[in-house]
């Protein structure tokens, strides 16, 4: 009986601990994010020169080490220090575009960007760095503007998405999972939930267009025959994923009924941000809009917890951090406090994450 | 599998590339044929929070003047359907009788491609054109690939100082180094007649 007990509790422990890669990967992000506040920090200061050689030395360093971690036998260390040069890179990017003047229109900013770190997962081949890539493609094809380039644009990445897709489609042909501290991520299970929450993302926000909330020009809703099109062919595939997802025959069907909930869940966590940042809001309008991301966010990391559901855990995470980084930057803090804000926040979860890690391996010590 | 050797040689590339952007932009910058064209929508209280603000090229004309091709939807008409535009200096008072502005530029034709926008003799620049009536004439609007600026806080502090030294609409425009490449690239700005280069590299 005791014993039994003790195994529970393991179990429930080691469950626990499938979450520290979760958390260490949230504290890379916003370590990375740091570093680009940081940078931004410094530019009134330094010389343009100075603070450019700051971020490509920031980015090599990072990207070293992964290189580094990897030549080690590292995976999950190597795949968290190449999302951090990812973001290492985007500020780079960023700083070029501002200091240099270079990229003066946005879309081309973020098809650069997702260029970098498209080049970044491959190389690496980073399965958290393609999810970042994943979502910085579908911000830049968002942020491309309507007219007739649009198409021209997209057609610029095609070439690239034919190529991922193929090397997508045949590592889940093979089965092929990555292996991270002796925990089985499911490259299938990962990419589902990924692309369904971006299509449900892309609706919410064809809604929001179509309902005049928001315009591409910031006036008025788009009346570009090609994004109506889009739209209809993403619904199709969302339904479609959402059927195929329904019909798995899985050991743990209510696991797969709580990712549909994630996903949905996930989306409109992210269509807020989306609003967040578009539409400026008054006080009180930003305080609700926070207090239904929080909401939601614990939704889910409840919903995650009972379920023991390692992705929906990352997505809660992440929905708590994106609220956090909001009210950030929100609150209207110079770049100093927001950096401060970013490292406690990235120390936290470490220390969390270790906490577990050191919890886990007491209980796991036989008797 | 070791990855090492591929994630250096992308990061290398990255940088390189990167490096490579900033010289070919700094060689077009300097290049470029330099041209002032009308703007507004400067927002001094984005300035001064996020250093970053909107910049819409529109040129208001006056009442005798009409819309290239009324055509289009809603009120708003494109000029022509390409993406590269001939654009010529227009001499004389806009249409808030700011007759010392005079000497400014604005695209008077559209083409589909540069070649053709620079078989005309004209400066060529990449971009496309819309016009719609306005109460006191018509307005163009230009789209060139710009729609917003970043300034340093010491840029911004003299953008806002010299907005606010006229009372009244400000009369602002955008001075624009025009590439080979037919790209237009941001060199500064004139705010109620003063001159402001914005950071750039190189500067001219």
């Amino acid at each position: 009986m005791v014993d039994q007990g003790i195994e529970d509790s393991a179990r429930a422990q080691g469950w626990l601990g499938e979450a520290v890669p979760v958390l260490f990967l949230v504290a890379s992000v916003l370590l990375g994010l740091a570093i680009a506040a940081s940078i931004a920090s410094c530019w009134m200061g330094a010389s343009d020169l100075l603070s450019f050689g700051l971020s490509v030395g920031v980015f090599a360093a990072t990207a070293g080490a992964a290189a580094w971690a990897s030549k080690h036998q590292k995976p999950f260390v190597s795949d968290i220090l190449l999302a951090l040069a990812s973001l290492s890179f985007a500020a780079m990017l960023g700083h070029m575009s501002q200091a240099f003047d270079v990229a003066e229109d946005r879309s081309g900013f973020f098809l650069a960007l997702a260029t970098g770190v498209f080049l970044i997962a491959v190389s690496g081949s980073s399965i958290i760095t393609t999810i970042s890539w994943l979502i910085i493609f579908i911000i830049s094809i968002f942020s491309l503007k309507n007219d007739n380039l649009w198409l021209n644009k997209f057609t610029y990445m095609l070439p690239l998405l034919i190529f991922y897709m193929i090397n997508i489609f045949n590592k889940i042909k093979n089965n092929l999972k990555f292996n991270y501290l002796d925990i089985k991520i499911d490259m299938k299970k990962t990419i589902l939930i990924t692309c369904d929450n971006f299509l449900c993302f892309y609706i919410i926000f064809f809604v929001s267009v179509n309902l005049g909330v928001i315009g591409t020009d910031g006036v008025n809703p788009p009346d570009d025959f090609v994004s109506y099109i889009c739209s209809l062919i993403f619904m199709s595939i969302t339904l479609y994923v959402g059927l195929a997802r329904f019909s798995e025959r899985d050991s743990n069907e209510h696991q797969l009924s709580a990712a549909i909930v994630f996903g949905w869940l996930g989306s409109l966590s992210l269509a807020c941000l989306l609003l967040i940042s578009i539409q400026p809001l008054d006080l009180v309008g930003t305080l609700t809009l926070g207090g239904v991301w929080i909401a939601e966010a614990s939704i889910l990391f409840y919903i995650a917890f009972k379920t023991r559901h390692t992705i929906g855990l990352c997505i809660a995470i992440a929905a708590f951090v994106s609220v956090f980084c909001a009210g950030l930057v929100g609150l209207g803090l110079a770049w100093s406090g927001v950096v401060a804000g970013l490292l406690i926040a990235c120390l936290l979860l470490l220390g969390v994450g270790l906490v577990i890690l050191r919890r886990n391996k007491i209980m796991s010590v036989p008797l | 599998m070791s990855r090492a050797r591929p994630i250096l040689f992308a990061s290398a590339f990255l940088v390189a590339a990167v490096a490579t952007r900033i010289g070919w932009e700094g060689y077009q910058r300097l290049a470029g044929h330099e041209v002032t064209m009308s703007v507004v929508g400067i927002d001094p209280f984005e300035l001064e929070h996020s250093h970053n603000s909107p910049l819409v090229f529109e040129d208001l004309f006056p009442p005798d003047t009409i819309c290239p091709t009324p055509v289009g939807n809603k009120d708003r008409v494109l000029i022509f359907g390409g993406h590269w535009l001939s654009i010529l200096p227009v001499r004389g008072a806009g249409a808030l009788g700011d007759a010392d502005e005079g000497h400014r530029w604005q695209g008077v034709d559209a083409w589909a491609s540069g070649m053709d926008a620079k078989s005309t003799g004209r400066l060529a620049v990449m971009g496309t054109a819309s016009c719609r009536p306005w109460a006191n004439g018509i307005a163009i609007r230009t789209q060139i690939g710009i729609d917003q600026f970043h300034a340093t806080e010491a840029e911004a502090i003299v953008i806002r100082a010299a907005l606010r030294r006229v009372y009244g609409p400000p009369k602002t425009q955008a001075v624009l180094s025009i590439g080979l490449d037919g790209r237009a690239r941001l060199l500064g700005l004139i705010v109620n007649g003063q001159r402001i280069d914005l950071r750039g590299w190189p500067r001219r």
